[in-house]
Order: structure tokens, then sequence, then C-alpha cells
């Protein structure tokens, strides 16, 4: 197969792939790129809300008080968490303390794991609650409650699908960031790095908007 | 080279302890926005959360993802990105700016009739017209 390709010439061969400061940036500007479409297809659902809860303030506000605001809060302070680890695990990487890198990138895993988990939980006591939207919805009186929680769980479920990805994802990178020679370092770390931060800040942008709405005295 | 080695060890601590304080200021900006949630501030209340999250994604885009030391074509996809975003919402939202709207009651979602019970209403619908109703299938 090599032998079919033209040999790259040594001066663009140093041009195009053995600058490490331009690798590392295409790696970057790529996955903004994606992270950018990433936003649009959050940003439908946002919408989606926004406009539904602009029509149905009252329902919205209903529904929003039964949604689990501890462990809300709690699994927002563990993605908040995760993404400092694996912050963290990036610089440790360029600062070539890979054991250090490799612990932190576990670490971010694991963090991950505890959210969907908790959101498992929580997703339990929303059916026991009869808060899943369908024939038994207990809140149907209330006008645009259960459209809420179709929302809720569309998003929420969306985001979960999202955040499994980047668990495999960050667990490969940390088995392979132990390698000295590892295609598992920086810029790809940085990259992986920058889908999992994306991650974290949609469920930023959620957690006002699924958990905080209707909590005030009226 | 010992120089060399204290510097990194030196720039590593340096960068740690700034992540750190970004995850202690994102911490504390989700406490506060967690308890602005139960004061009685009106319109405040939503004004806060959204307010706060947008802070809080702001420190995780700047130290987190460090754009802040991106290059100006990286900070300019990104910034592409939340423009079309604002273009979405903006535009989405022009509609519902622009005219009166008169909400609808709201209707419970309702199961439609099942299909055997149709066909015994259109049998009733033929009596009552009068008209004779032929059986062609074979006896």
């Amino acid at each position: 197969m090599s032998s079919r390709v033209a040999p790259v010439p040594d001066s663009a061969r140093t041009r195009r792939h053995d600058d490490t400061g331009l690798r590392a940036e295409t790696a970057e500007l790529g996955m903004w790129i994606f992270l950018a479409t990433e936003i649009l297809f959050f940003g439908g659902l946002l919408f989606a809300y926004a406009h539904a809860r602009a029509h149905w303030p009252a329902g919205f506000a209903v529904a929003g008080r039964h949604t689990d605001v501890v462990l809300g809060t709690f699994n927002t302070a563990v993605l908040l968490t995760s993404s400092f680890a694996v912050a963290l695990a990036v610089a440790a990487s360029e600062h070539e303390r890979d054991e250090w890198a490799a612990r932190l990138l576990w670490a971010t895993a694991a963090l991950g794991l505890v959210f969907l988990a908790a959101k498992g939980i929580e997703y339990q006591h929303d059916s026991r609650d009869g808060l899943v939207p369908g024939a038994h919805f207990a809140l149907a009186a209330t006008a645009g409650a259960e459209l809420f929680f179709v929302l809720y769980f569309f998003i929420t479920g969306l985001h979960a699908v999202h955040l499994a990805v980047g668990i495999v994802m960050i667990g490969a990178f940390a088995r392979g960031v132990r390698r000295p020679s590892s295609w598992a370092h920086a810029p790809r770390l940085q990259a992986a790095a920058l889908y999992w931060h994306f991650v974290d800040v949609v469920w930023i942008a959620l957690y006002p908007l699924l958990y905080l709405v209707g909590r005030s005295p009226t | 080279m010992k120089k060399r080695a204290t510097d990194r060890e030196r720039g590593w601590r340096r960068e740690a302890r700034r992540l750190a304080w970004a995850w202690l200021a994102l911490l504390l900006l989700m406490l506060v926005s967690l308890g602005t949630a139960y004061l009685k501030l009106g319109a405040g209340n939503v004004v806060a959360g959204i307010a706060i999250a947008i802070v809080k994604a702001g420190i995780v885009v700047w130290w987190f993802m460090q754009l802040r030391r991106a290059s100006a074509m990286t900070r300019m996809a990104a910034a592409a990105g939340l423009a079309t975003l604002l273009l979405l919402l903006l535009l989405g939202f022009a509609d519902d700016m622009t005219r009166d709207v008169a909400p609808a009651t709201w209707q419970k979602p309702q199961q439609v009739e099942p299909v055997h019970s149709l066909s015994r209403l259109r049998e009733r619908e033929v009596r009552a017209l009068g008209l004779v109703v032929c059986d062609r299938s074979p006896a």
C-alpha cells in the first residue's frame, strides 16, 4: 500500500505532518467544529423547551417542582468535578505526568458512571411517581406539565447517551495514556477532553431549566 | 537540566492550582444558583438561573476547554457555534414576539376510538339513512 503512495518531500512532511503545534491546532479546531454542530443539536431542544415554557409557565413550574432537586444537584456537582478531573489529566499529560493523567482519566470515567447511576435512580423515582408521559401521567390535569416531562426525558436521555459515549472514550484514553509513545496523548487527549467538557456545559444549562424551575414560593 | 525539571514542576503546579480555583468557583456558583431558586424573585428567578449558568459555562469554556490559549481560528469556530445558537433562538422567537398569541384551552390527550367501533358506527349511519346494506359475500 505504502509503495504506491508518492514519497512526501521532507519539507512538506515537516510542514504538514510533524509540526506538533499545527497538529494540536487541527485536532482542537476539528473538535470545536463538531461541538458547534452539537450546540445546534441541543439548541433545537432548548428552543422547544423555551417555547413551551413561554406558553405554559404555570404548568412548567408545577412539573419542575416534581423533579428530584437533590439528585439533580448531586449530579451537577459530579459532572463539574469530572470536568475538573479531565482538565487536570490534560495538564498532567502535557507536563509528562502520565501516571497522574491515567489516574485522573479513570476518575473521570468513574464519575461519569456515578452520574449515570444517579440518573437511573432518578428515572426510577420518576416512573414510580407517575411522571412518565403517557396514559398514567400523574399531572395530566395541569396544562403543560406533560410537555415538560416529554422534554425532560428526551433531553436528559440524549445527554446520557452523549455521556455514555464519553465514558467509553475517556476509558480508552485512560488505558492508553500510560504508554509513553502511545496515541493517547495531546493533542488527541485534549480533543477528547473538549467533548467531555461540552457534555458538562450542556448539563450546566439544563440544571436551572429542569431542576430549579418552580422552586420559589408563590 | 535540573532547572528545567523544576520549571516544569512549577508550571504543572500553577496549572493545577488554576484549574482547582475554577472548579471551586463552579461548585460555589452551583450552590448560589440553587439558593436563588428558593427566593421569591419573580422573573428574577429565571434570570438568575440562566445568568449563573452562562457564567459557569464561561468558566468551563475559558479555563477547562482552554479557549483562553486557543488560536484565533479555533475561537472563531466556537463563536460561530454560539452565534448560530443565538440566531436559532432569536428567529425562533421572532414569530411569538411580534404577534398576539391567543392560547387554545388545554386539551387532555385522548386515545382515538378503536377501528371496530368505527365500523359499527358506519353501519348505524347507513341504517339511519335508510339505505339497504347488501352483503355480497358468498354465504
